[in-house]
């Protein structure tokens, strides 16, 4: 299984195998292209580059896009109206037919009526399978970066009985993006930019209800330095980024945030750091399903 | 927590959604040998089912078959409103030769010719909105053609007979020459009354009702615009 998984920066690449005694790392690599999704040939450029050796045992492809890629919204439903009705009423009345014919959309039910709706560009979508068929590859799975964190989360970190968590990546330009389930069941995401003294929501998509509870605790970790933590259960904490100094303090002076350290499962190097693979956190989408 | 994967077909995703086999042919370590009865299952619900829709299509194919609109079935339809039409020619009067025109139950074409670029753009411009692609152009030398050919959807209005309606064209002062021939209502006429007599045809209501084909009259006068007009 070869997955790649794109951040704002590089293409991580993570090769692997499935063994009797669990999955198998067989390399790893970070690219770095000026070439985008909407280029015909970025996944014959990444597997050109990266070279992976086990073609001939699998040539199953998964990829996990930065989240910048894809559009995400997310409606109220009304429960006695059937959700096939609703979405044609919602495609005819609400969406534009520019929409329709641009992006390929997906409606995923979640909790407390709302429906979460995730666009992607028709051509750039078309491209990514197209290019991976050029190279050989048959594109299995096409995943979004902090839900596939959380697959990772569940696969590798094996986070499977806590109540309810949030997961925070953080990204530059003092961005952060902030994801928060209750067990196996998805509710809330949203996209902030902090500044010194400032929190400023770009984005936000699903159960609206968490909304205040999450900003009130990114509040008192990044503005107040006293972390004020009546909702979560535990943080789990990534990014992609090379500079480490910022993650390491919130680790350090926050109890419950937790650093998604999959550097175990990377590498048997015994000298290991733990932030040094926070890049891969995103390929986890490739274990869905897996006995990892 | 939903299974995100936007390699499945778009729409709805629900968690009872049967899940898409995406298991590779190379991925040897998937294949399991326990599951491969009930693969054989699958493979015979499969071509039953296969077999089954097969059938139907062949029925639903020779169906329309029959009412002859098979093309109906594969490719896109328009509303032709021929109003519409006329007036984005009227807007070019002075400057265009309809050369062509054919509006029937099934398809609409028209080939229009002109010395006149702004013309030119402003026809295609205009009728790109309703018929999109079906519109095309082409400019050989100083001559400007444009040629749109479509099916169309069938809007069956309500019409009188063609020989009353050539009485009602009697009864009024419009300078062309007509005669009935088996069923068909054929008028000669010049640019001018060809116009006028659409717009009569639309007050009445009967524009979109008949079939309308309209012909240049060649080789009479090279200053002399005639036109054959074929209501039926």
């Amino acid at each position: 299984m070869l997955s790649i998984s794109q951040s704002s920066n590089y293409y991580y690449c993570l090769e692997w195998l499935p063994t009797e005694s669990g999955i198998k790392i067989i390399e790893f690599k970070k690219i770095k292209t000026n070439l985008n999704i909407g280029d015909d040939n970025l996944i014959e450029y990444i597997i050109d580059n990266f070279n992976p050796t086990t073609k001939t045992e699998s040539n199953s492809l998964s990829i996990s896009l930065d989240i910048k890629n894809v559009q995400i919204s997310c409606i109220k439903i009304e429960p006695k109206i059937e959700l096939n009705e609703y979405v044609v009423w919602y495609e005819k009345n609400i969406l534009d037919a520019f929409v329709l014919k641009k992006f390929d959309i997906y409606y995923y039910p979640i909790s407390n009526n709302n429906l979460l709706i995730v666009y992607i560009n028709k051509i750039e979508r078309n491209r990514l399978i197209q290019s991976s068929q050029n190279s050989g590859y048959n594109l299995i799975d096409l995943n979004i970066s902090i839900f596939s964190a959380n697959i990772a989360l569940k696969q590798i970190i094996k986070v499977n009985n806590l109540k309810n968590y949030m997961i925070w990546k953080i990204e530059k330009n003092n961005l952060h993006y902030l994801s928060y389930y209750q067990g196996e069941e998805f509710l809330f995401m949203m996209t902030i930019k902090h500044s010194k003294e400032k929190i400023e929501i770009l984005h936000s998509a699903g159960d609206p209800q968490y909304q205040n509870n999450m900003i009130a605790y990114v509040k008192s970790v990044l503005i107040n330095l006293k972390e004020e933590n009546n909702l979560f259960e535990k943080v789990f904490m990534y990014q992609n980024m090379i500079e480490t100094k910022k993650i390491k303090s919130l680790i350090d002076n926050n109890k419950s945030i937790e650093l998604i350290d999959i550097s175990n499962f990377i590498t048997n190097n015994k000298e290991k750091n733990s932030y040094k693979f926070l890049g891969y956190v995103e390929n986890g989408s490739s274990l869905k399903g897996i006995d990892v | 927590m939903f299974d995100l994967n936007l390699i499945k077909k778009p729409g709805i995703q629900t968690k009872n959604a049967p899940k898409e086999n995406l298991i590779q042919n190379n991925d040897k370590e998937n294949i399991i040998k326990e599951h491969v009865s009930v693969n054989k299952r699958q493979y015979k619900t499969f071509w039953s089912g296969l077999v089954l829709v097969s059938f139907i299509l062949f029925f639903v194919y020779l169906f329309f078959l029959a009412g002859n609109s098979r093309q109906l079935l594969f490719e896109k339809t328009y509303i032709v409103n021929m109003n519409s039409i006329f007036k984005i020619l009227n807007e070019e009067y002075s400057s265009i030769i309809i050369e062509r025109l054919d509006y029937n139950k099934i398809e609409f074409k028209i080939k229009i010719k002109t010395l006149n670029k702004k013309s030119f753009y402003n026809i295609i411009n205009k009728m790109s909105i309703p018929f999109d692609v079906n519109v095309k152009g082409a400019h050989l030398n100083n001559l400007y053609i444009i040629n749109v050919e479509l099916l169309k959807k069938n809007t069956d209005t309500s019409k009188i007979k063609v020989d009353e309606l050539s009485k009602e064209l009697s009864d009024l002062s419009l300078d062309i020459k007509k005669e009935i021939y088996k069923d068909k209502l054929i008028i000669v006429t010049d640019k001018s009354n060809l116009f006028a007599l659409v717009n009569l045809l639309n007050k009445l209501n009967l524009l979109n009702s008949y079939n309308i084909n309209i012909e240049l009259i060649k080789n009479i006068s090279s200053n002399l615009e005639l036109y054959q007009v074929i209501i039926d």
